[in-house]
This record gives structure tokens, C-alpha cells and sequence, in this order.
């Protein structure tokens, strides 16, 4: 039996519980006095001041095309520059570190995401926890929507 | 950690062979012996430094070619003489060689080296050599100590005693083990010896030092090489001592005490038999100078070189002072400063509303802080000398490659710049230095024949000034010739004839910068400019600087770069359109509008743009707020949905409002924002790499509250926006209509009825008074200003013109070129503005009237202030009878019509200006003294009118279209005409009083200051009218 662990940082949006690995996570912060930025998709919720470097915003439930209620997010949670370039989801709440045992993380992600929308690979898996599901982000994959969404509108 | 130290080792080699390049070039220029000496020792440290490192990190190609360098210099070292020039060439092509090696490490072995190998060596004939076939110059002993290692200590002691010429390598401790290993000896020492007459020097030494060795001891000495004769005769002959025995070798390893083995691989026949021999014995060196510890004998430096450090004198003292920081790092220490300034603000905020304790704390917290950011900001700055530094290499080499002859002077290398400005300055200023060189100094010959020393003058000059930073490129080079220009622009069809001739000079200078004018090769042929100056042009308006061609045929050619002294931090307006901050960076604006609800001003369509009507100017509008709204670039129906949205002459809001004129690419358009907030230096950060593609923003920073705010990028507003912007009335513009210069104009009122006004050069200050603090003497008022009574001038004591209501304060203007202090009484400041001034005839018959024009709508009296000051501090009685008999200004244009007051007396002065107005103000300055004055409008008129008449004196302004006045004086003199001269310009003098003489001018003096010029003109018509009588 593998007992190893995976940690992964977990938030809520839209009532849902998402994560994305500890190790891809550079800071989690309340702060998110957000400055809009125009021109920029809907998804950027715009430029943060975090001691003195500003960091991109997006918001998560608008990525994922989640049911948006009027209350705006307040956590930012900020991924490592390895990652990409100083950016951070804004989520609703940020929750517990949850280790997930690898034997939980299903590696076929097409079954597992079916019941959620937005954009394509966004989503890696679905975990089972014993009392909730832990929907797993790819991190890497956020920028490239962003960049995508403005070259569809540029055209 | 490889990779560590190989990036180290790169910036440091190129460090050193910046100092060996900057002593090779020293070199060159010769000096003394003292100095010779002191310049081979600075690039033989930076060398031999280069070069171990090198050999410790295995890159043995350039450690080849360093020794070779080395060996080459330190013949002349020995000699304390300066290496000819061909020397120094062959070096200075190593040296390149060595660069890019240095830049390509890991490609560095496949160099092929050889050749320039072949080419020092051939200058280095006076040694033996060892190791690699290319190396013929050096003789490298290996010497076997069996034990006590007691003995060894005095002999390395010796060899650090001995002259520069050797080079002694202990075996490391370590390397001890595997030498016992191979059972050869206890102790070794490797000595390099690099001329031969070392090999006697080190034995005489040894004797010296009691060392119980005689010739004979060493046992078998090999010498094979090309050299090997002559090493020998020499020992031979001073020693009678030497024995050769090269069948020890081949035996096996020999057991003497003290082995010397001097090696050579370019190897003859001869020694194949011993070949087994001599690689064991070549590996043990090898090993020795991989791993040894190296121990520059000449200068007792310590090469430690564990840790990359490095010597050379020069860089060792610097090296303490400084240290290598990551820009990275610098970026991050700046942003967490500014995060403090932040933290600092807030607690100020909040500290402010106590009182007591606190504050004291936080004055402190504040100084330190602003302090801390100061000094952050200024690590990033470098000395331009480090730019500089590269010039007299490339300046030497084309200048050589040219056949010229040139001398870069280099002033003010400490001024600091910006570490990303100055990277970026780099090409520009290789092209315009190329450009004089090539371009702009004669070939030595053509100098002689014009006069010239042969040796052209390029100076490269920085200095500091208003935030900015000015470099100038100056030669003293053949000039740009303007016809060559003229003759271009009319060819490609971007100017006429007429328009030519308006076209002041510096202006057509400014057209060799437009893109592909100056890739032109007939240009660039006669006109002596060369190619690409569109692309240096673009390269600095990047930096946000501008570039400023001057020239004055025949004598040189002076370019100004001007550049800010940093890009990280420019200076903003803050703008906001709904709530929302932005910044519009102040380059691009030019002023701003604000539209009051109500106002007499207001939007207007066109029929498919909004615009506003700035004077003359139809401004095209955008509106900031629709720019945001709208992601995608406007089409014709955006624009006509804006335009339904806000119908004209209905402004919706009574909100001020304010048009910001902005620049974009030499068009204007106007931005409508919300507000203005004030303005402020920021910090620039760029955009995030995903929003790049956003066009209307060129990055963001943040305010003093700690929030972002987003950099408008006004060309990208533009763009968006789909507004062209309108051409604005540039100078050239105005010059179609009318010859005159634009000035700016101040405009205001004293009296309720009458508009005056006084153009800006000729106004010191305006002061706004408190009534209640004049004096009154009489019916005379003064005024203390500046610890300075000051007479006031109300105008309708002296002028007919309406009487002022005073009111509790006023305003003074202090007007400038007047000997005594008055200040005239103002009762409003209207506005000022840019004009072309034409005094237009007017029936006004008053003598402190300049004249008039019709400015905004409004007749408006131009002054006479020498007028005004005379009459307030002559004797009233005695000027107003004069004046009756002064002929009025305006009753005849033509002054050779007046008739003068005594005919042999009154002189006669030809005043030459293209402007009505500084023709007007002069005239009267002349007239007032008693001169009878004829005016031209230009330097062909002048001519003109210099036939037609006689004069004592001519005046001239310089700046004039058509014919400017150094040529209206070149040409006069070349006529024959002896009339003294006299340059009248605004202009500064400094720079201008040497053409002023070489064109033939007599004197040069400012335009508006009235007693000087008086003055001048006195002395000038004095000695003039002294000849005369003398005749």
C-alpha cells in the first residue's frame, strides 16, 4: 500500500471546495483591494499591491464560470513565480491544508470533471475526501487562458 | 556551481581586459619611461590574472593565448620600452580574439587560435619555449629536490627575490602524495623562465643565496628547441660549467639532486626516443600548473583560486569597495522600500490625528525612509564612464581604418545614469561618434589645406542638468552643408523653394533624422552625414530624449542627446475617469484645458469627431471614459454612438471637466478626463506579461495610498481611439504664413478697456502687491521689492490710455534689460500665449506703443518699457520737448525718408531682422539715441539694401530665413563691404562669439538688452566715426 501525501492548498468558491498542490503556492493574503484593470477579460479582477510588488488578480468563479453571487472575493491566493509571472486567485475563502493520499488523486481527469464547466484542462482531477470533493486546479493552466481570452478578442 | 563560477570568471575577464585594453591604449600614446613601465605592469596584472583563472577553470585555449600576450609584453617590460604600434595592433586583435572567447566560453577550445599564436610569437624571438608548439618563447624548468625539505625554503625564497622574469609553482600539498607515488622526488618546484637571461640570473642567484649547487649539480640540463643554441652558448660562455647530457633522460629517471628539464614540444626527431619520458614528465607539470597555487613573483600577488577571486592592482582596490548585487535583487529591495514609504504614510496618517511623542517618531521614520528610498534608487545608477570607456578603442581603430587622424577628449565620465538608459545609449552614441568620425572630420590633408591642425577634435561631453542628462558629440569637422539639405528635400519632393527659404537652420538639420533621408548615399556623400540617423533618432525617443543636430559649415557639428537620468521613475499627471487613478506621463503632455460648466468653450462635432476649438486649432477629442468602456478598437460606429451620447452644447453634468493636449507622433489630440488630481513622480512597473497585448496601458505603479493605478499609454489611447490628432501649427506651420518667430506672449490689463502686451524675454518676473504697502512720494509710487525701492509705472500717467481702478492687490511686472527697478501695474493677468508677433500699422500716435496685433480676438498694445523708464527717470520737461521734435514711428516705414536732424552728424545704421517686432524695439532703441536706422528683413534684403545705401554700421540678427546672418556677414565681406559688423541674436554668447569673428562679425551682443547694445553700438559708430574724420 503507497502511503504517500500530497498537500494541497485548499479554497472555497461558489461553495465548492478547490485545491492546488502546497508546493505550487507561494503566499495565501486577505488583502485584495483590487484595482480594475479595462481592456482585460472578464477573469482579471485586476492589480494588487502586495508589499510593494503588484500582482495580477483573477477571479476564480468567473474563470470557472461559477454562479456568481454579489459578495466579492477576499482572499488572494498567490502562486509561486515558478508557476508564472506574480499572480494570485482570488477566491472566497481559503480553507485547510489537506493531505490527500496518492492512492486518492485519480490520474484518468476526463471522468472525474465532468460535472464541472470551464475552459478546457483547467480542472486535473477530482478528489475523493472522506467528507467533501476536492476539485484540483492546474495552476499553469490559468495565464494561458487569460492570454487566450485577448488574442479571441483582439481578432 | 560550475556554471557559478563560470559566470563569474566571465565578468571577470572582462573586466581585466577592459583595463588591458584601456593600458594597451595608454600604451600607445606613449610617455615616458616611468609611465611605460607603470602601463605594461597594469595590463600584464590584468592578463596574468585573466589567464589564471582561466588555466584553473581548464579553458586552456585562453590561457594560451593570455601567455602568449604576456610573453609578448613582458619582453618590453624588461626593457621598459613601449611596444611599437605593430605590436600593440596584434595584441589589441588577441585581446578582441580573447573577448569573444570569453563571451563563447564553452565554445573557446574550438577556437582556432594558431594563427594569432604565430603572430605574437614572431615578436617574441628573444626566449625558449615549452609546452605547445606555438609557445617558442618560454623556457619552463622543472627542478627535483629529493629532500630535506629545509633547502627548499631558502631556493623558492630565492626565486621570489629574482627579477620579474620568472615564474615559480610550488606543488600543492596535496599533489606532494601522488609525485611520492610516481617515486620521482619529495619536493618539485617548477620554475618558467622567460628569457635567457634568467636561466643566468637564477644560477647566480642561487650562488647567492649559499645554495650548494654549481651548474654541474643540475645533472643533465636539456635544452632542445630553436633556441636551444643560443641558451647554450650563453651559458656556455658564462659559465663554462654546463653539462648536456640528454642520454640521462632516456635511461629512465634520473637521481641527481636537481633536475632542470627544460622542455619543448615542438619536438625534433631527435627526441622521440624519450618520448615515454618526457609525457610522464609533462604530465607532472601539468597537474603542477593545473593544481599549484601560483605566485606572480613581480607583484607578490596571491592568486587564490578556490574562490574566483582575482588581482591586479587596480581591481583588487576597487574590488574591496564594490560588490557584485543582482539587478533582481536591487528590484526587489526598491519595491519593498516603497511598500515602506507606504507603511510610513499611513502611520503618519495615523500618528497625525495624536499629538505629542509620536510625532517625533514618525519625522524620524520619514527622513530615514525617504533617505532609504534615495539611496535604493541610486544603485541602479552607473557612471557614464562606463559607457564611455569603450570609445577610444573603436575611436583609435577607425580612426586608423580611415587614414585619419583623431583625439577623443571625454568629459564628465562621472555623471550617473541609469543602469537601463545607459545600456540603451550604448548604440546611439557608437553611431553618432562613428558618424563625426567618418563623416564629419576631414581627411588630415584637406585639414592642413583649410586651415585646421591635422589632428581632428571629436569631444564626448556629459553633464547632469534639470533631471536629465546631456551628452554631446562634438567635431570640429567640415559641418553639414545646409544646400546639400535643401537641394535633398526639394529632390524628394518634401519641401518647395519657398517653403526652403523659411526654414531656419536648425530645422533642416533636423530633417538628416528622417527615415531613409539620411540612407541616402548622395546625401550623405556631399553633405558629409552619414547613414542610419533615423535609427539613432528611434533609439532615443525610446529613452524619452530627443536629439539636436547643430552645425556651422566648415567649423563642426555638434550633436545633443539630451535622456532622462532614469526610466523607473518618470513624472505623471494623475487623472481620474470614474474614481479610477491614472497616470499620463508628462512627456507627452502639453497642456490642459479645463472646461467649465457654463463656460464660453465648449465640445463640438464635426461630422464625425468631437473636437475643441484650442485657438486656432480644431483639437480632435477622446474621451478617456469611452477608451475604457470600450475593449475594442473604435470604428465609425463607436464613435457615433459616443457622439449621440453626448450631443454638443449639452453638456449633461456640471462637473468641470478637463482636455488634456497630448502629443502622440508629432500630432495633437485632446483627452477628456474627469479630473485632475496633481501631478507626481512614480515608479514604473510594467505590465503583466499576459495583459501585454493591452494597448492603452504601458504598466501600472503604485500611489502613495497603496494602490495600483495604471500608466495610459498615449499612443495606444490614440491608436484605440482611432483618432488621428491633428498636425499642430509647428513653427514650420506658422513660417508658411508668415516669416516671424513664434513668441509667447504675456497678455494683460491695467485700465479696463485695453489689452496689453509684453513678450515673455522681455519680462523678469510678475509680483503680486498689497496696495496698502506702496509709498508715495508725490505723485510717484515705489515699492520694495528684493530689499529694492522700485518705481511703479501706472500707464495712464505716461501712456493715453484708460485709468485703473486700484484695487487692495495688484499685480507688478518686473520687466527685464532695464537699468533702473521699475515694475508697471497690472490689474489683471489675461493669459499668455504663442505667437508670431506682427506689429500692425496703427493710428495709435503714442510713443510707449510699440505697436499692436490682434490677439484672441482683442486689439492689443504692445509696450516700449525703455520707452516707459525714460520717461519716468529723465527730466520730464526736457525728454517731452524732444520728443516733439522725434520724428513718430509710425509715420513712415521707410526711414531713409526722414530727414535727419544735423546732416553730417546722424549715422546711419542698417538693422537687419526677420522679426517685425524685435525690428521695431531695436529701431526705437537706435532712434531714441539720435540714429538714423534702415531696416531688412533678412540677410538677402540686408545685401540688398547694403547696395543701396551707406552705412556706419549694420546689425544683424542671426536666425533668419533665407539668408541667416552668418552668411549675410560671410557674404557682405566677400563683397568687400568694411561697415563694422554687429551679431545681434538671442542666442547664447558662449557659444556663439567664435563664429561670430570667423564670419566677420565686429561684436555680438544680446537682442533686448537695451544699454548694453547701446553701448556697443556707441563704441562700435565712435571708432567708426574716428576713421572716418581720420580719412
Amino acid at each position: 500500500m503507497n502511503d504517500e501525501t500530497t498537500l494541497f492548498c485548499t479554497f472555497e468558491a461558489a461553495g465548492r471546495l478547490f485545491g492546488i498542490p502546497l508546493i505550487d503556492i507561494k503566499e495565501v493574503t486577505v488583502e485584495a483591494n483590487c484595482t480594475p484593470i479595462p481592456h482585460a477579460p472578464e477573469c482579471v479582477q485586476g492589480y494588487v499591491n502586495i508589499r510593494g510588488q503588484i500582482v495580477l488578480g483573477l477571479d476564480l468563479r468567473k474563470l470557472l464560470r461559477l454562479p456568481s453571487n454579489d459578495q466579492t472575493a477576499k482572499c488572494l491566493v498567490i502562486m509561486k513565480s515558478s508557476i508564472g509571472p506574480s499572480f494570485g486567485l482570488l477566491v472566497d475563502e481559503v480553507g485547510e491544508i489537506e493531505a490527500v493520499r496518492q492512492q486518492d488523486i485519480p490520474v484518468d481527469a476526463a471522468t472525474s470533471n465532468a460535472e464541472l464547466p470551464g475552459p478546457d484542462n483547467l480542472i486535473q482531477c477530482t478528489c475523493k475526501l472522506p467528507n467533501r470533493l476536492l476539485v484540483v486546479l492546474d495552476a499553469r493552466k490559468l495565464l494561458p487562458i487569460i492570454e487566450n481570452e485577448i488574442h479571441q478578442a483582439s481578432l | 556551481m560550475a556554471n557559478d563560477s563560470h559566470a563569474d570568471f566571465v565578468l571577470e575577464s572582462r573586466e581585466h581586459l577592459q583595463v588591458f585594453e584601456r593600458s594597451m591604449l595608454a600604451l600607445e600614446r606613449g610617455g615616458d619611461a616611468q609611465n611605460v613601465r607603470e602601463c605594461i605592469d597594469a595590463s600584464l596584472r590584468a592578463i596574468h590574472s585573466l589567464k589564471g583563472n582561466a588555466g584553473f577553470l581548464g579553458f586552456h585555449a585562453i590561457q594560451k593565448l593570455a601567455h602568449a600576450i604576456e610573453s609578448v609584453l613582458e619582453n618590453f617590460r624588461n626593457q621598459s620600452v613601449a611596444p611599437p604600434v605593430s605590436v600593440v595592433e596584434t595584441i589589441l586583435v588577441a585581446n578582441d580574439r580573447l573577448a569573444s572567447m570569453i563571451d563563447d566560453l564553452h565554445h573557446s577550445q574550438s577556437y582556432d587560435i594558431s594563427g594569432i599564436l604565430k603572430s605574437l610569437h614572431a615578436f617574441d624571438n628573444n626566449s625558449v619555449h615549452i609546452n605547445a608548439p606555438e609557445e617558442l618563447a618560454t623556457l619552463r624548468l622543472s627542478l627535483q629536490v629529493p629532500k630535506p625539505p629545509a633547502s627548499i625554503l631558502p631556493l623558492f625564497e630565492c626565486f621570489l627575490s629574482l627579477s620579474s622574469d620568472c615564474e615559480v609553482q610550488l606543488p600543492a600539498p596535496d599533489l606532494q602524495r601522488s609525485v611520492e607515488d610516481w617515486g620521482v622526488a619529495k619536493e618539485l618546484i617548477v620554475v618558467h623562465l622567460t628569457t635567457d637571461r634568467s636561466i643566468i640570473q637564477v644560477r647566480e642567484r642561487l650562488i647567492q643565496c649559499g645554495m650548494p649547487f654549481s651548474w654541474n649539480d643540475f645533472g643533465a640540463v636539456e635544452l632542445v628547441g630553436r633556441d636551444k643554441t643560443s641558451l647554450e652558448e650563453q651559458l656556455l660562455s658564462r659559465q663554462g660549467k654546463l653539462v648536456y647530457e640528454p642520454a640521462n633522460l632516456s635511461d629512465g629517471i634520473p637521481t641527481p639532486p636537481i633536475l632542470w628539464i627544460a622542455q619543448s614540444s615542438n619536438e625534433a626527431s631527435e627526441l622521440e626516443q624519450r618520448t615515454q619520458t618526457m609525457s610522464s614528465l609533462d604530465s607532472i607539470d601539468e597537474a603542477l600548473v593545473a593544481k599549484s597555487v601560483e605566485m606572480p613573483i613581480a607583484k607578490h600577488e596571491v592568486v587564490s583560486k578556490n574562490d574566483g577571486g582575482n588581482t591586479g592592482g587596480d581591481s583588487v582596490s576597487e574590488r574591496t569597495s564594490s560588490l557584485r548585487i543582482q539587478v533582481e535583487l536591487l528590484d526587489r529591495l526598491m519595491n519593498l522600500v516603497s511598500e515602506l514609504t507606504l507603511v510610513r504614510n499611513q502611520s503618519m496618517v495615523a500618528l497625525g490625528e495624536t499629538d505629542g511623542a509620536p510625532q517625533a517618531f514618525v519625522q524620524r521614520l520619514n527622513t530615514v525612509t525617504s533617505e532609504l528610498q534615495e539611496t535604493v534608487l541610486r544603485t541602479r545608477m552607473q557612471p557614464v564612464g562606463n559607457l564611455f570607456g569603450r570609445f577610444p578603442r573603436m575611436v583609435r581603430d577607425l580612426a586608423r581604418q580611415l587614414g585619419k587622424q583623431v583625439e577623443l577628449d571625454m568629459v564628465g565620465q562621472e555623471v550617473e545614469l541609469d543602469k537601463t538608459v545607459l545600456e540603451q545609449l550604448s548604440d546611439p552614441l557608437t553611431h553618432l561618434i562613428r558618424n563625426s568620425i567618418d563623416h564629419g572630420l576631414e581627411a588630415p590633408a584637406k585639414r592642413l589645406q583649410v586651415g585646421k591642425s591635422m589632428v581632428g577634435h571629436v569631444t564626448l561631453s556629459a553633464t547632469a542638468a534639470d533631471g536629465q542628462v546631456i551628452i554631446e558629440v562634438r567635431d570640429d569637422g567640415r559641418g553639414i552643408d545646409p544646400e546639400a539639405i535643401r537641394a535633398k528635400l526639394v529632390a524628394r519632393g518634401i519641401k518647395n523653394e519657398t517653403e526652403l527659404q523659411k526654414i531656419s537652420l536648425k530645422e533642416l538639420y533636423s530633417y538628416i533624422l528622417l527615415p531613409g533621408f539620411s540612407t541616402a548615399k548622395e546625401l550623405s556623400d556631399v553633405s558629409g552625414r552619414g547613414v542610419g540617423m533615423d535609427v539613432v533618432k528611434t533609439n532615443i525617443e525610446r529613452l524619452q530624449g530627443s536629439l539636436i543636430i547643430d552645425s556651422i559649415p566648415g567649423t563642426g557639428t555638434t550633436m545633443t542627446l539630451r535622456v532622462p537620468l532614469t526610466l523607473a521613475i518618470i513624472p505623471c499627471l494623475i487623472v481620474t475617469s470614474d474614481e479610477h487613478r491614472f497616470a499620463i506621463p508628462q512627456r507627452g503632455l502639453e497642456e490642459i484645458v479645463c472646461l467649465h460648466p457654463g463656460g464660453n468653450r465648449a465640445i463640438e462635432h464635426t461630422y464625425d469627431t468631437e473636437v475643441y476649438r484650442l485657438r486656432e486649432l480644431l483639437l480632435p477629442i477622446v474621451r478617456l471614459r469611452s477608451v475604457l468602456a470600450f475593449s475594442k478598437p473604435f470604428t465609425a460606429s463607436t464613435k457615433a454612438a459616443i457622439m449621440a451620447a453626448h450631443p454638443p452644447a449639452s453638456r449633461d453634468s456640471n462637473a468641470i471637466e478637463y482636455i488634456l493636449v497630448l502629443r502622440s507622433g508629432g500630432r495633437k489630440f485632446g483627452l477628456l478626463v474627469d479630473d485632475v488630481r496633481g501631478t507626481e513622480e512614480i515608479v514604473v512597473k510594467p505590465m503583466h506579461p499576459s495583459l501585454k497585448k493591452i494597448g492603452i496601458f504601458s504598466g501600472a505603479t503604485l500611489m502613495g495610498d497603496g494602490r495600483v493605478a495604471l500608466i495610459a499609454n498615449i499612443d495606444g489611447i490614440a491608436e484605440h481611439a482611432g483618432c488621428h490628432g491633428v498636425e499642430p501649427p509647428s513653427s514650420l506651420g506658422a513660417s508658411k504664413r508668415d516669416p516671424a518667430e513664434v513668441h509667447r506672449v504675456l497678455l494683460f490689463e491695467y485700465g479696463p478697456q485695453e489689452q496689453f502686451a509684453l513678450p515673455l524675454v522681455q519680462i523678469r518676473r510678475i509680483e503680486s502687491i498689497a496696495m496698502d504697502q506702496v509709498e508715495w512720494v508725490g505723485d510717484q509710487a515705489f515699492i520694495t521689492i528684493d530689499g529694492t525701492s522700485t518705481r511703479i509705472i501706472q500707464l495712464d500717467k505716461y501712456l493715453k490710455v484708460s485709468e485703473c481702478k486700484l484695487l487692495p492687490t495688484m499685480h507688478l511686472l518686473l520687466p527685464k534689460f532695464v537699468a533702473q527697478p521699475i515694475g508697471i501695474l497690472i490689474s489683471k493677468i489675461v493669459d499668455t500665449d504663442s505667437l508670431s508677433i506682427q506689429l500692425q500699422q496703427t493710428s495709435i500716435d503714442d510713443p510707449g506703443i510699440l505697436g499692436t496685433a490682434v490677439i484672441r480676438g482683442r486689439l492689443s498694445l504692445f509696450l516700449d518699457t525703455q520707452y516707459l523708464r525714460e520717461r519716468l527717470f529723465e527730466d520730464q520737461t526736457a525728454l517731452l520737448e524732444e520728443d516733439s521734435e522725434l520724428p513718430s514711428v509710425h509715420e513712415n516705414r521707410l526711414t531713409e525718408a526722414r530727414t535727419p536732424r544735423a546732416k553730417r552728424l546722424v549715422q546711419h545704421i542698417l538693422l537687419v531682422d526677420d522679426t517685425s517686432f524685435f525690428r521695431e524695439v531695436v529701431k526705437r532703441y537706435f532712434e531714441r539715441e539720435g540714429l538714423q536706422v534702415t531696416t531688412a528683413v533678412d540677410g538677402i534684403d540686408g545685401l540688398r539694401k547694403l547696395a543701396e545705401g551707406v552705412f556706419d554700421l549694420v546689425v544683424s540678427d542671426i536666425e533668419m530665413p533665407n539668408l541667416d546672418g552668418w552668411r549675410f556677414c560671410e557674404k557682405a565681406r566677400k563683397l568687400g563691404y568694411t561697415t563694422p559688423f554687429l551679431a545681434l541674436t538671442s542666442l547664447s554668447k558662449h557659444e556663439h562669439s567664435k563664429t561670430a569673428i570667423e564670419c566677420g562679425f565686429d561684436g555680438f551682443e544680446e537682442k533686448l538688452d537695451h544699454d548694453r547694445l547701446i553701448a556697443s553700438v556707441m563704441s562700435m559708430l565712435g571708432s567708426r566715426h574716428k576713421e572716418v574724420h581720420n580719412e
